[in-house]
């Protein structure tokens, strides 16, 4: 199945122009001002419990944080719910975004041109975008699940077999589902995760980039990475860390804007 | 309402023959009368509660987890196997581990497990298990696996738990200790036993150094992991015959120092501890906090678990408060 722009049933693709999220962004501006200089979104996760995650995404414009969640925030930056709004009404900004969203049902195929390749120990399938809206390439059956991003033009698919991971599992573990944005060069959410290629990875392995990290995890991973890096500067060694540390912002990309600005800017 | 606490066996009983899904800390004679179900378990008779810390024969520790029964799979990896760990955990979830004392398993994961590919990106929880301090090296610490009532004196037993889409695991430490003002120390071995180190970049024997020096060993050295503290705690210094022991491994290229002292354990984990952790889904804290801290009868916070032999926050810790929250994503 492939997908070129055109609409199509709900349980297969979708793709459009979204609506622009001028308030989600402002609201999530006003969050950011407030905490900038303050919290760690590790802290202001902490003091409000609401997860840094949905924190990161909604700074970005892109949560829907519910009134009570947005009271715990509210609370934890130590203004009134009806402040952080107000601060909201005045913020500026915005951004476009396309949003693309594919579905296929178990035991359907979606057929492309891309090959495999090994990417820690998961599958992974290249796939180019032509223009705005979507071309995939995807091979995935019944039983698969992917995580899709956009890499300046290109497609990443992260593929990964759910079915073996539980038993049998329910039907839902066996539905497949895959989620596009794309989002124009506009506002924060256009950093996107470079390939492996990209030098910055080692200057960031190597330690020489100034880097706080808000994530235990991340603090962890940090942390070994640049002393095996500086024990072992073999490229086979920097490759491997190098692609340790992106395969966590990979799946962390969510709750790691913050991080991934101090790397790439 | 999710079971927290200490119970009697046949509290705990009840509770784990409806399905509920759980750790489960206790004496092998306690656990081992438990019934089939759910639930991994690991020898440990030192607890904390938001009550008190306290040692306990006569009842076992339940933290009850926040997922479904069909939404786990527990599992038993030897020494060899342990990295799986990794590659077998849901990709959005958890896993919890509890390792005997001294197993191959313990140190295998001690000294390996920052080198398993992808292991930072896959929430791991989980803690050593233990025996009475007074029985040490005369009695063998186990794990249990509640489905089947096998005990394990050298695997590790974990429970993978898959979560539900919007949900998200969160880990994190709380750990009273910070570098003290002295001396750097570095090692170019790494590992449980130590013989020679870098003093201030200066080749020393490490237990003559903290001999010499007068080292108070019940403070851990302490690393700064990019701001996390991070603890490893002395087991044995041997100055004659040149070689510390160690409850958790150092690694080369980390710096460390003697940690700074702590006056009084019980107040300063209530002000670090306080109410933030009454809703963590797991946690477990460190025997020698207990001891050291003098916390038997103390309060320390809101949070619950056992007194372990070593703490797991993805890699194994030492004298930590570790947490596990369930948030949303």
């Amino acid at each position: 199945m492939n997908v070129d722009e055109a609409p199509a049933p709900a349980n297969q693709a979708t793709v459009g122009r979204a609506p622009s999220p001028r308030p989600s962004v402002a609201l999530g501006l006003a969050v950011r001002r407030a905490r900038t200089g303050r919290y760690t979104l590790a802290q202001l996760s902490q003091r409000s419990g609401v997860s840094a995650g949905l924190l990161s995404l909604i700074e970005r414009g892109r949560g829907n944080p519910s009134i009570n969640t947005l009271g715990s925030i509210a609370e934890a930056l130590g203004v009134s719910l009806p402040e952080l709004v107000a601060d909201a009404i005045d913020a500026s900004g915005g951004q476009d975004s396309l949003v693309a969203t594919l579905r296929s049902a178990p035991g359907d195929v979606i057929k492309g041109w891309a090959a495999p390749e090994a990417m820690d120990g998961d599958s992974a399938l290249s796939a180019r975008v032509s223009r705005p809206g979507l071309r995939t390439s995807m091979v995935l059956q019944g039983g698969q699940e992917a995580r899709v991003r956009v890499l300046d033009g290109t497609l990443e698919l992260t593929l990964h077999d759910r079915t073996a991971e539980f038993g049998a599992g329910s039907s839902e573990e066996r539905s497949l589902a895959v989620d596009l944005s794309l989002r124009t060069a506009t506002g924060d959410a256009a950093l996107e995760i470079p390939p492996v290629e990209d030098p910055r990875w080692l200057d960031f392995a190597r330690g020489t980039i100034a880097f706080e990290p808000t994530s235990l995890a991340c603090q962890m991973l940090f942390t070994h990475v640049v002393r095996c890096v500086r024990d072992d500067p073999s490229s086979p060694n920097v490759e491997r860390w190098v692609r340790e540390l992106r395969g966590f912002f990979v799946k962390y990309e969510s709750v790691s804007a913050t991080e991934l600005s101090q790397i790439f800017g | 309402m999710l079971v927290k606490g200490l119970f009697t066996v046949e509290r705990a009983s009840e509770l784990l023959a409806s399905g509920a899904v759980a750790v489960v800390a206790g004496t092998e004679e306690l656990l081992g009368r438990l019934p089939p179900g759910n639930w991994i378990g690991g020898t440990m008779r030192y607890f904390m509660t938001p009550e008190c810390s306290c040692e306990s024969t006569d009842r076992v520790l339940v933290t009850e987890l926040p997922v479904d029964p069909a939404d786990i799979a527990i599992r038993s990896y030897d020494a060899h196997e342990l990295a799986r760990v990794v590659t077998d955990a849901p990709d959005n979830g958890f896993s919890v581990v509890v390792m005997p004392a001294g197993s191959p398993a313990h140190l295998e994961y001690a000294a390996r497990a920052p080198y398993y590919p992808g292991l930072f990106r896959t929430p791991i929880v989980g803690w050593i298990s233990g025996v009475s301090l007074g029985d040490l090296g005369a009695v063998a610490p186990y794990t249990f696996d509640g489905r089947t009532g096998h005990r394990e004196a050298e695997r590790a037993t974990v429970l993978h738990a898959s979560l539900p889409e919007g949900r998200t695991a969160q880990v994190s430490i709380t750990n009273l200790f910070r570098g003290g003002p002295g001396d750097i120390i570095t090692f170019r071995d790494e590992g449980l036993t130590v013989t020679d180190c870098r003093v201030n970049g200066k080749l020393r024997n490490f237990a003559r150094y903290l001999v010499k020096t007068a080292v108070d060993t019940r403070l851990p050295l302490v690393a700064d992991y990019a701001g996390a503290q991070v603890n490893t705690s002395f087991q044995s210094v041997d100055p004659a015959a040149g070689i510390v022991n160690l409850y958790a491994p150092v690694f080369r290229g980390i710096e460390y120092r003697i940690a700074a002292p702590v006056s009084d354990y019980a107040r300063a984990f209530r002000e670090a501890v306080g109410e933030s952790h009454s809703d963590a889904a797991f946690a477990c804290n460190c025997i020698l906090n207990y001891v050291y801290g003098a916390l038997e009868g103390e309060p320390i916070g809101h949070v619950t678990g056992p007194m372990t032999f070593g703490e797991i926050a993805y890699q194994l810790l030492n004298q930590t408060l570790v947490c596990l929250s369930i948030v949303d994503a």
